[in-house]
C-alpha cells in the first residue's frame, strides 16, 4: 500500500512514516502544495493524508485538483484547527473522505487509512479480511470462518482497530480514546476497555479460532499472529 | 420639599406674631384717638351729674371714679362677657385719668379684639392653601424640568445597562446638546470601545495560542507513539512513555476545550436548527451507560416529554456529553445518575462523595471539586457559556445528597 503524506512539520511526518512503515505501508512525504500536485500528476496512491495549512497555500487546492482530475484516491484531512461544522462541510464538499484533528493518535490515523482504502478500492464491498476473519464494515457483521459471530458495534470497532494496527502495542488509554472519540472527555475508563477486550477475545476463541489478541501485562494489547 | 414646608410654617408663625402686633398697635392708636375725641368734644360739656347718663349711652366708653389713683394712660387686655354672643370676648382697654370740674375720674375705652384662635385658624387656612398650590406647582415644574434635563442621562444609563462586553455590536449613544452629557457619552463610548477591543484581542489570543499549540502537541504525541512501538523498549519504559502520552492527551483536550470556549465567545456557532433533544440524548445513552457501568454507577433515563429546541447541533451535543461526563466522573462506586427529560427542561442528578458545591465557583473555568479527576476543569463552564448564548438557564442545586444540574430551555 502506498500513501502520500502532505505535512509541513517534518517531525510529525517522520513519526507518521515511521509508524506506518512498520505495518508495511509505503509513505511518501512532501511539505508543499506545489510538490504534492507534481506527485499526484505522476503517481497513483492508495490514500492521501493532507494537512490543510501549508506554507505555499491551502490543502483545499489539492482537493480541488484531485476532484478535477476525477481521481478516486481517498483523502484524510489532518488539521490543527479544531473543526467547526462549517469547516467540516467545506472539507467534505471539496472531496475529503475523513478528517482528524491534531493532536491525534497514530493508531487512529492507521485505522482510518485502512478503513478508507478498503472502502475506496472495493466499491460497496467493505470487507476487511484477516486470515479467517472477515469484518464487514458496512453491514457491521463479523464472520469467522463460515460462522457469523454475535458482536456489538463497539466490539467491531475495536476489532477493526486492533487488526489495522497489527503488531503494534496499543495501550489502554489509546484504545479508550479511540472507542470514546470526542464523547468522553478523558474519563478514566480502563475497566471499560478491559471488559470489551475480554468479551471480544472470548467471542473469537469461542468461534474456534486462534487468539490473536495478546495481553502485554502493564502495557496494553497487541494483535499479532506471532506467538512470543 | 421639606425645606419649603418648614419655611412656610416658620413664615406662618412669624406672620401670626407680626399680625397680632400690628393689630394691637392699631387698636391702641384707635383708643388714643377715642380718648382725644372724648377730651376735645365731650369733656368740655360734661358735668359730674351727667356722667351716669353718659355711661348709659356709651357702650365702649365709660367714666368712673378714680379710686386707683391712676396717673398715666394704661393699656391692658381684659375679657368681658358679651350678652349678645353669650361669650367672653377679649378687649383692649385704655384707662386714662381725666378731670371733670376739678374732680378726678378715669376714662376707659375698650375695643373688641378678634380672638387669637380665630386669627390663628385663619392664618393656618390661608397658608395651607398657599402652601398646597405652591408645592404642587413646584413639584410639577421640577418634575417636568428634571425629566427634560435628565433625559439624555437616562438614555445613556439604559445603554450602559444593556452593554455586554462579548456582544459584537456596541450600544449607540445619542448626540446631546448639553455639554456635560456630551462629554459623558463620549467618555463612555471610548471606554466601551476600548474594553470590547481588549476583550476581542484577548479571545483571539486564546484562540491563536491554543491553535498554535496543537501542532507541536501532535509532533510530541507522534514521536512518543513511534517510540512506544520500538522493540527494544522495556515494560518499565513503556509505562513511563504511556504516562507521558496520557498527560499529552489531557493537554490536548484542555487545549481543544479552550479553543471551543474562545470560539463560543466570538460567536462562530451561529447556525441553528430544530433538534429533538430526546433523540440526541438516546444516541449517546448506550455509550455512557456502559461507561457508568464500568464504574458501578447506575444510570437511569426517564423521558417525561418530548423536548424540541432550536440550537446548534454541535454545541448541543457537547452540552449533553459534558453533562454525562460530569455526572459519571464525580460519582462514586455504587452511586446513581438520574437523567430526567421534560418538555422544557433537562436535569441530571448524581450522587457523589462531596457535599454541596460552591454555586458561584463551579461554573468558572478550571474549578475542580477533587484533585483525582482527570477532567479539564472546563466542562461546566462550557455548558454554562453555551446556555447563556442560547438564552437557556443552567443551574446547580444540592438536594437529598444529590447534585442536580438542570437546563431550562
Amino acid at each position: 500500500m502506498k500513501i502520500l503524506l502532505i505535512e509541513d512539520e517534518h517531525f510529525l511526518s517522520e513519526s507518521i512514516k515511521d509508524y506506518l512503515s512498520g505495518s508495511g505501508i509505503l509513505c511518501e512525504c512532501v511539505d508543499k502544495v506545489g510538490t504534492a500536485l507534481n506527485k499526484i500528476a505522476v503517481y497513483h496512491y492508495d490514500c492521501i493524508v493532507l494537512d490543510l495549512g501549508l506554507p505555499d497555500g491551502s490543502g483545499l487546492e489539492l482537493l480541488l485538483a484531485l476532484k478535477k482530475q476525477n481521481r478516486n484516491e481517498g483523502v484524510i484531512i489532518i488539521t490543527a484547527n479544531g473543526l467547526t461544522l462549517e469547516d467540516k462541510i467545506e472539507g467534505f464538499n471539496s472531496g475529503a473522505d475523513d478528517y482528524l484533528t491534531k493532536p491525534f493518535e497514530l493508531a487512529e490515523l492507521m485505522v482510518r487509512i485502512i478503513a478508507l482504502v478498503r472502502r475506496k478500492q472495493f466499491n460497496g464491498n467493505n470487507i476487511v479480511l484477516y486470515n479467517e476473519i472477515a469484518i464487514d464494515m458496512l453491514a457491521k457483521t463479523v464472520k469467522v470462518g463460515d460462522i457469523f459471530i454475535d458482536i456489538t458495534k463497539t466490539e467491531i470497532d475495536l476489532l477493526l482497530y486492533l487488526v489495522a494496527n497489527e503488531n503494534k502495542v496499543l495501550s489502554k488509554s489509546t484504545i479508550a480514546e479511540h472507542i470514546s472519540g470526542d464523547m468522553a472527555d478523558m474519563l478514566d475508563n480502563h475497566h471499560f476497555v478491559y471488559a470489551h477486550i475480554k468479551n471480544l477475545k472470548k467471542k473469537l476463541v469461542d468461534a474456534g479460532y486462534d487468539d490473536y489478541i495478546k495481553t502485554l501485562y502493564g502495557m496494553g494489547y497487541k494483535w499479532t499472529m506471532k506467538n512470543e | 420639599m421639606v425645606f419649603s414646608i418648614t419655611m412656610l410654617i416658620i413664615a406662618g408663625i412669624a406672620f401670626y406674631f407680626f399680625g397680632t402686633l400690628l393689630y394691637v398697635n392699631n387698636a391702641d392708636r384707635e383708643l388714643l384717638i377715642l380718648k382725644k375725641e372724648f377730651i376735645s368734644l365731650s369733656l368740655p360739656g360734661l358735668k359730674p351729674d351727667k356722667i351716669a347718663a353718659w355711661n348709659e349711652f356709651n357702650r365702649d366708653l365709660k367714666i368712673r371714679d378714680n379710686n386707683d389713683q391712676l396717673a398715666d394712660d394704661t393699656f391692658f387686655y381684659h375679657s368681658y362677657y358679651n350678652c349678645l354672643s353669650e361669650n367672653y370676648e377679649r378687649y383692649r382697654v385704655l384707662q386714662s385719668p381725666v378731670s371733670i370740674d376739678g374732680k378726678n375720674y378715669i376714662f376707659s375705652a375698650k375695643i373688641n379684639l378678634i380672638e387669637d384662635e380665630t386669627l390663628m385658624i385663619g392664618i393656618v387656612r390661608l397658608f395651607a392653601i398657599i402652601g398646597f398650590f405652591l408645592l404642587t406647582g413646584l413639584y410639577l415644574i421640577t418634575r417636568y424640568l428634571s425629566i427634560r434635563l435628565w433625559k439624555p442621562f437616562y438614555t445613556t444609563l439604559q445603554q450602559i445597562e444593556r452593554f455586554e462586553i462579548d456582544k459584537v455590536n456596541q450600544p449607540e449613544l445619542p448626540a446631546v446638546d448639553v455639554e456635560e452629557f456630551e462629554r459623558l457619552n463620549w467618555a463612555i463610548s471610548r471606554l466601551m470601545e476600548k474594553n470590547t477591543s481588549i476583550y476581542a484581542s484577548h479571545s483571539e489570543f486564546i484562540e491563536n495560542a491554543s491553535h498554535e499549540l496543537q501542532t507541536p502537541l501532535a509532533i510530541f504525541k507522534g514521536m512518543l507513539q513511534s517510540l512506544q512501538q520500538r522493540n527494544d523498549i522495556t515494560k518499565g519504559q513503556f509505562e513511563l512513555l504511556e504516562n507521558i502520552n496520557i498527560a499529552a492527551s489531557r493537554l490536548g483536550k484542555i487545549n481543544k476545550n479552550l479553543l471551543l470556549l474562545s470560539r463560543l465567545e466570538s460567536r462562530q456557532f451561529d447556525a441553528t436548527q430544530g433538534i429533538t433533544v430526546n433523540a440526541m440524548l438516546e444516541r449517546q445513552l448506550p455509550f455512557f451507560t456502559e461507561q457508568a457501568q464500568a464504574r458501578q454507577v447506575d444510570l437511569r433515563y426517564t423521558p417525561q416529554g418530548l423536548l424540541h429546541v432550536s440550537a446548534n447541533a454541535v454545541l448541543l451535543e457537547i452540552v449533553i456529553n459534558n453533562l454525562f461526563n460530569n455526572a459519571i466522573r464525580h460519582n462514586s462506586a455504587g452511586g446513581t445518575i438520574d437523567v430526567v427529560l421534560k418538555e422544557t427542561s433537562l436535569c441530571f442528578s448524581n450522587s457523589g462523595e462531596s457535599g454541596p458545591l460552591d454555586q458561584l465557583r463551579i461554573f468558572k473555568r478550571f474549578t475542580k471539586a477533587s484533585t483525582k479527576s482527570q477532567g479539564s476543569g472546563l466542562g461546566l463552564s462550557i455548558i454554562s457559556r453555551i446556555a447563556t448564548l442560547n438564552g437557556w438557564n443552567f443551574s446547580y442545586r444540592f438536594e437529598e445528597k444529590q447534585h442536580f444540574f438542570c437546563l431550562d430551555f
